[in-house]
Formats: structure tokens, sequence, C-alpha cells
């Protein structure tokens, strides 16, 4: 892809006053169980050029798949930037990669033939533990390469691995159709069907019990899979490009302590095999780890070049896209630091109570304020400490903001890595639930 | 190209194989506040082989179409892995046709800068309202032209063309910031009609700036009246994807659940998934298998006729194949989808269906949906109360949600009216998303909603 991308640049530069090209080639290999039995393998090839140019000035940018037509491409990027937007930034000249692992040869190494058989061994397990569910599963590998490059001299290049693990399982349990499921995902081989197919079957066996909630006020423990819901939320709050569009509910509030002081936050790009870690940003700046809230207290928002440029700062490396789209500033790895209490207590000190593991329609709230309302996918009641039974028919609603804020209980002392969020479980002592 | 296609299909050794190329060209402008975030044209090129063999699917996609035969042989290799049984495709007739767009007004004949000025002033008009923050504006066509064939002769070639524009407003007083939406679009409409749109735009800045001052819902059961939006949405989401026979016949619970000539609701409800309407967002004319798309009758007064099949589950489930397998894509495999689905309206003035009620909630517009089989839930774009029977105060943050098989009984009334919704969105299933479908319906009445609030 090297002569490609250079042969785009050198196109580009003719009509262009500066240009950069990203290129993505990869395969991905989904290997699909569907209720218990092998239901598909395949083979997809993912390539593309992205080309950003600054012309007179002002960004174009267009991408193609099709790398035979590169004077097309120019043409599209070249007509884009006659109304794009006034560049407010150089491309970097240089570049140091940072040393993250984010390639794993086991991953690179894993064959469809090994990936049927997990899946079927999975599949057997789940039968036993759990002969009440039709289960699916899917392995997904994916191995691609990143290249960057750009007309200030530019170039970099970088191998990734993805291994995703899903289990799900779907049956009627008392009355009621319950989904359970459980997953890995991220740069390295995580082979822990035997740890998963417990946890559905543990949560499978809470909920042939059914339990009543009267709703109103109660405490409510966010199980590390439902947690998701508060850094969507924060992470839209701490993108730049709500800065800069003024729509951020964060705005004016650097340096104020807007969560309870238990809570730090960070955004770390080098995290070992986390989804979201690479040696550079998509637009070639190298980032360390980034404090977004120390002890509550908001520190950072995340910037890419152009909204940097923009907002009069410097770029945080969190330039994000692929070879499809113009980078725009997104969260890499949000770290979330752990409390000191196991979960276990946590459920053990409540005397009534709710836990949630699943949330159905949460992300059509108005997130972006921090408002949700979500219906009670899956979540149990808890009475003198113990899993009482499964909650049915039950919504939850509140606001983020406030919720991390004032109504923090307990942060569990286990993090779990769920995508690019790392988090703990967390108590929050008085919230809404609407029961029929 | 053809000449690989042939090649490709002659040397086949499984019991099925089909070829899908697909040349796409996008051309969107985005304005989101002040800025302009994207104006331009992107392209690209891309196909596929899919091969069943002995009841097994093998895959394979690739960008460069000289690679084809490789592709082929990787495709039935997969498909030879997974087959175990007996391949079970339903019948069709295998059609041969070309069908091009021909539209006398082609957005992709407009140029580039038309596109821009039209966004920037529906931008202009929304920013320029007291109390608006930001915005966001979308103009997008896309052109698709899909050549596609299968073992058994089918050889089928279809364009297809989006177009539209999409519009959000952000208001915004203190700490409370309320966005509301619209859209308006279609497949193969002209750009001329995209020019006066100014009151579609009014209205999506009027309700961000009414939304902040609108309170909370009130949690609790309401008798809902939901605009044909939302009845769209619930046509779609809550009904339609049970529907989608893929589902069905993996899950022996699902299909009693599902089983046809159960009664779901009352005598004045019909649900139909139709992808032949004319100029609707999610008509086409062959699925992605080479079926011809259909007017399928869901539930036809009360009772439940019908599902959405592909060849395989029609094959399976031994019933008629719909013509609903469909793709996002050359990257993905044609999965059983909705095109076009409604509610058909019925008898009840909307004046009635409000009249009659002594507390209830007015819900405009949907912002979403979600489900998980029965469970459904989805947010309103705004909301009002209705008093003694009076449409009252705006209301926000309501969010629906319940077991679609108790709403279904529980509609009670079904308006006189019809209106279908494409837009600039899009439905998402198993990681296909977004695919260009349509819905709507008339006004619905429904009994014992739970909405969630603070």
């Amino acid at each position: 892809m090297r002569k490609v991308l250079e042969k785009a640049l050198a196109l580009a530069k003719k009509r262009a006053d500066q240009a950069e090209a990203i290129a993505y080639n990869g395969e991905v290999t989904p290997v699909e169980f569907k209720s218990g039995k092998l239901h598909a393998v395949e083979h997809k090839e993912v390539r593309g050029l992205g080309l950003r140019v600054i012309r007179k000035g002002r960004i174009g940018f267009s991408s193609t798949t099709d790398l035979a037509r590169l004077g097309e491409l120019v043409d599209h990027a070249c007509q884009s930037a006659a109304f794009g937007q006034p560049a407010r930034f150089q491309f970097p000249a240089k570049c140091r990669p940072a040393a993250t692992k984010i390639f794993d040869r086991a991953v690179a190494g894993f064959s469809v033939d090994q990936a049927m058989a997990e899946g079927r061994q999975a599949l057997e397990r789940l039968r036993a533990a759990a002969p009440e569910l039709k289960c699916d599963a899917t392995i997904e590998k994916r191995t691609y390469s990143v290249e960057l490059a750009n007309s200030r001299g530019l170039w970099s290049s970088y191998d990734k691995t993805h291994f995703s693990y899903q289990l799900s399982g779907v049956g009627v349990v008392d009355g009621h159709l319950l989904f359970v499921g459980d997953g890995r995902r991220g740069c390295g081989l995580k082979l822990e069907a035997e740890a998963m197919a417990g946890k559905m079957a543990r949560l499978l066996k809470q909920a042939k019990r059914s339990a009543r909630t009267s709703g109103g006020r109660v405490p409510v423990i966010f199980s590390h899979e439902a947690m998701y819901l508060f850094w969507m939320a924060l992470g839209m709050g701490v993108n730049g490009k709500m800065l800069q569009k003024r729509s951020s509910p964060l705005q004016g509030r650097l340096g104020e302590r807007v969560l309870d002081p238990r809570l730090s936050v960070s955004d770390d790009p080098q995290l070992r095999l986390a989804p979201g870690s690479a040696p550079h940003d998509a637009e070639g700046v190298c980032t360390a780890r980034l404090p977004l809230f120390r002890n509550g207290v908001f520190r950072s928002f995340i910037f890419d070049l152009q909204t940097a440029g923009i907002m009069g700062t410097a770029t945080t490396g969190h330039g994000q896209r692929d070879f499809s789209v113009q980078p725009s500033p997104g969260i890499s790895n949000l770290v979330i630091a752990p409390g000191r209490r196991p979960l276990a207590e946590m459920v053990g000190s409540l005397d009534r109570g709710i836990i949630i593991h699943d949330l159905l329609g949460a992300g059509q709230s108005n997130l972006l304020a921090g408002d949700f309302s979500a219906n009670i996918g899956l979540g149990f009641v808890i009475e003198k400490g113990r899993i009482a039974g499964r909650v049915k028919d039950a919504m939850v609603a509140g606001n983020v903001y406030q919720m991390l804020k004032g109504n923090v209980g307990e942060i569990s002392k286990e993090t779990e890595s769920r995508g690019h969020y790392h988090t703990p479980a967390i108590l929050f002592n008085d919230v809404s639930v609407a029961a029929k | 190209m053809e000449h690989h296609i042939k090649k490709a299909l002659s040397s086949c050794g499984v019991d099925y194989l089909e070829v899908r190329i697909e040349e796409r060209s996008t051309t969107s402008v985005v304005y989101q506040g002040r800025e302009l975030e994207q104006a331009g044209t992107s392209t690209s090129r891309g196909g596929n082989v899919r091969a069943l063999h002995r009841g097994g699917w093998g895959f394979a996609s690739f960008n460069t179409i000289d690679q084809l035969p490789e592709k082929a042989a990787e495709a039935e290799r997969a498909a030879r892995l997974v087959g175990r049984g007996r391949s079970r495709l339903a019948k069709v007739k295998p059609s041969r046709a070309t069908i091009r767009v021909k539209l006398a007004d082609d957005p992709r004949r407009a140029p580039l800068k038309e596109k821009e000025a039209l966004a920037r002033r529906y931008n202009q008009q929304i920013l320029g309202r007291p109390g608006i923050q930001s915005s966001r504006v979308r103009y997008e066509d896309v052109f698709k032209r899909q050549t596609y064939a299968n073992t058994e002769g089918a050889e089928i070639v279809e364009e297809r063309l989006y177009c539209g524009m999409g519009f959000s407003a952000i208001a915004k007083d203190g700490a409370n910031v309320q966005t509301a939406h619209d859209s308006f679009g279609g497949g193969a409409i002209g750009f001329k009609k995209l020019a006066k749109l100014e009151p579609l735009v009014e209205q999506v800045t009027g309700d961000a700036l009414d939304l902040l001052k609108a309170e909370k819902v009130e949690a609790g059961r309401y008798t809902v009246v939901v605009d044909p939006k939302m009845s769209g949405v619930f046509a779609h989401e809550a009904f339609g994807h049970l529907s989608e026979s893929d589902h069905i016949h993996e899950n022996a619970k699902l299909r009693r659940m599902m089983r046809l000539g159960r009664r779901f609701g009352p005598d004045h409800l019909s649900i139909v998934d139709d992808a032949t309407i004319a100029g609707e967002r999610g008509s086409y004319h062959y699925d992605e298998e080479g079926v011809p798309a259909g007017r399928n009758y869901l539930i036809k007064n009360g009772v439940l006729v019908g599902r959405l099949h592909s060849r395989e589950t029609a094959g399976l489930m031994g019933e008629r194949p719909t013509g609903s397998a469909r793709a996002i894509s050359h990257q993905y495999k044609p999965i059983v989808r909705m095109g076009c689905t409604y509610i058909e309206p019925g008898k009840c003035s909307f004046r009635r269906m409000v009249g009659e009620i002594d507390r209830g909630i007015y819900v405009v517009s949907a912002l979403g949906g979600m489900t998980e089989l029965e469970m459904f839930t989805f947010s309103a774009m705004k909301a009002y109360r209705i008093d003694r029977g009076k449409i009252g105060p705006m209301v926000r943050d309501v969010i629906l949600s319940g077991n679609v098989f108790q709403t279904l009984r529980n509609i009670d009334a079904v308006g006189d009216d019809l209106e279908l919704y494409g837009g600039l969105g899009g439905c998402g299933k198993d990681g296909q998303m977004p695919l260009p479908v349509s819905d709507g319906g008339p006004h619905i009445r429904i009994r014992n909603v739970i909405i969630g609030g603070r």
C-alpha cells in the first residue's frame, strides 16, 4: 500500500498545498454459531484510502475503495476543498510511534478450524450449564494494517489485531423471554469460555425466580456491563467537538469538581492489547494516558488537530476515524479507577435494592445532557443482601452527571474490560425506577 | 467483470453460489453549528461471493474484482466446512432484469455547490432563531449499482438512488440542552423537492425551543395516542422485527409465539410490509438474493397471517419467499429485513381518539427505538399531556416501554390517516446498519402504556 499512498500524495500535491493519505488494509474472519450449530464462516477484505487536502487554506476530503482510480479521488478531494473549513492546523511532519502492544501473534495465527473447535466446545459447555437456552456464539478475528503519510514527510504504519468472542443465549424463563450473554473484546486472544458460560448459567439461575419491585427511589447497582451508559455520556461531554459546538455540559467547568471525589477517569491510548489502543492517533499524533477527571475534578477535554486549532489549544492526540471519514475527537480506552469494596459485599450490604446487568434502549435518551431512561433488560431485586429474583417490566431513569456527583454509594474493587471501557461496578444510593 | 462472474458461476462445485458486485457513490454535505463539517463525494467498489453447500453458507467479500475467482473458492471452502445437512432454498423463478434510475431531476447532476448552498441556507434558518445553540444539517445522495448473478440463472442489474436531508436543532438554556430532529427523503426523489423544506426546518427549530420549557413527564401508566411516525416505529421495531423469519425458524418457542393464525390484536389492526411502493426509501425491485420485492401482510384484521423470508427461511419453514433478504453493502451477506412497514389506517378520527381520553399522553415523533424480542423501548421526540379530552402542555423525556403482544392487544383505536416516512436514517440488525427502510401508519391509541420518567 505504501506505493499507492505515495502516488495519491504525489497527485494531490500537484493541485493542493498539503495532503495527507490514510490507508486501511485488512481482513475480518467471523465464525458464527446459531442455536448451537455452526452457521457461517466468512472472509471479508476491507481496504480503502482516505485523502485529506488543504487547498487555498481550506480542507477537502474524499475516500475510495477503488485504488485504481486515484485521479478521481484527488478530483473529489479538491472539489470538496472549495467548501471545506479553513484549516487551523498543519499536518505533523514527524511521528514517534509509541511501543504499544496491539498486535497479538496468537490472534493472527488463530485459524478458522481453531475458531470452530473453540465455539463447539463453548456451546457444549453452555448446553450442560444452561440447557434451557438456545445459544449463539461468534468468534471474530480481525487483522489489519494502517498506513499514514502526509506531504510534510510523515510516514508511519502499524499492524493491529482484534479478537472478539461473544456468547449469548435466549429462552423463555418463568413466562418471560430471557437474554443472557457475555463477551470479550480486545487485541489479544482471550479464550475464556468457561468463565463466560459460568456467568451466563448464574444469571439464568437467578432469573428463574421473579420478584416484585414497587418502584420509586431505590438503591441501584449498575454492574460492569451496565456502566457503559455513564461512560458514553462522559465521553460525549469531554469531546472537544461538543465543546466547540457549545453543547457540552462540561463547558466552562475545567478545574471544577463535577464527579464524586472517589472517581478518577483517564483516557489511555497505550493500554496493552485494548481495542482502542494505537501507537499514534489517526493524524499521526502520539499521546500518553490523559487524566480526564481526577478525584472528581474535571481536568481535560479531548481534541484532534482541527478542533484544537479552532479552540486555540493543542491536540490531545484523539483524532479518530477509519479511512472513509475525516478525523474527529474520540475516546480511545476509558479507564476508571477502582473503588475499595468487592461487588459481592456491595450486594450484601443492601437491605432492598436492584442490580442491573443489561439496559434496553438507553442510547435513545438525551445522553449528551446526561439524561437517560431505559428499560431494565436484565436486572434483579436484592432483598436483605441476597438476589431475590428477576425484575420485569421496569424502567430506570436519571441524569448521569447528577448521579456520578452526588449519588455514588460504593465503587467496586473489581474492574472489567467492556470494549473501550475499563470500569468498576457502581452503587447509586437513590435512583428512580418505574415498575408496572 | 461479466467474464469473471460467469467463470465463478460455471466452475462452482457447491449446491448454490451467487455473486454480487456493487459500485457506490455518496455525496454528502454536513453542517454542524456554524461550520461545514463535510462536503464532497466518496466512492466504493467491491463485491462478494456467497456459497451454499449441504445447508452451510460460506461468504467472502472483496474490493478488487480481479480476485473474484479466489474469493469464490474461499466461499466454497467455507460452505463445505459449515454444511452438514441439506440445502433448502425455496424455489423461485430466476429473474433477468436491468433496472436503471431514470429521474428528470436527478440529484447527481446538481453541482456540489448547489447542495452546499441548500444545506447552508437551512442551517442559517435554524441558527438564526434566538435560543438555538447549535445545529446539524445533512444532505446526502447515494447512488448504487448492483450486479447480481447466481448459479440458477438469475442475472440482475439494479440501480438505486437515495436522496434526502436531515435536520437537528439544539436549544440550550443553562444546563438544559434539548434536541429536535426531522428528516425528509426517499428513494429516487428529485433534487428540487428539497428546495422548499423551510416549514419542516421551522418546525424542528420550534420543537427544540419548546422542549426547553417542557416539563419532564411523570412516570406511570397512561393511555397514549401516538402519531404516524411513532406508529411506524412501533410497526417496525416492536412488531416487524419479530416477523423476520431468521429468528423464528431458529427458535421453537418464538415459533410457537408467532404461530400463523394467532390473534394478536383487535379486528381493526392490520400491519403490512410493502417494498414495492414507488419512491419510498424502503423500496427496491429485487432483494439481494434476486427475488422480486413484495407486498406482504403480517397482521390482517388482528390475526397473524405472514412473515418475512429469505429463500432459506422460506425453504426451511415451507412457506412462500417474500423477497426480504437484504444487505447494506457488498461487505455483508443478505439477512431477513423489512422494506416499508406500516399499520393500515382505520376509521377513528384524531379528534375522537383524543376526546375520549381523560388523562393521557400524545406522543409525537420518535427519536428511536430498541427491542429485545417481545420487549420494546421507544423514545418520543416530543409529547403533550392529554387532560379531559384536550391536548395540553408539552412534556419531555417520554420513553415508552412494554411488551409488544400486550401492547398490540391494547390498541383500541386506529386513525383514519396514514403517513409514511423514509427520511435519511435506517435500520440496524446483526451489525448491518443503516439499511434504508420506511415505516409509518395512522394515529393509534394504546391503553396502559408504561412511561418512564422521574
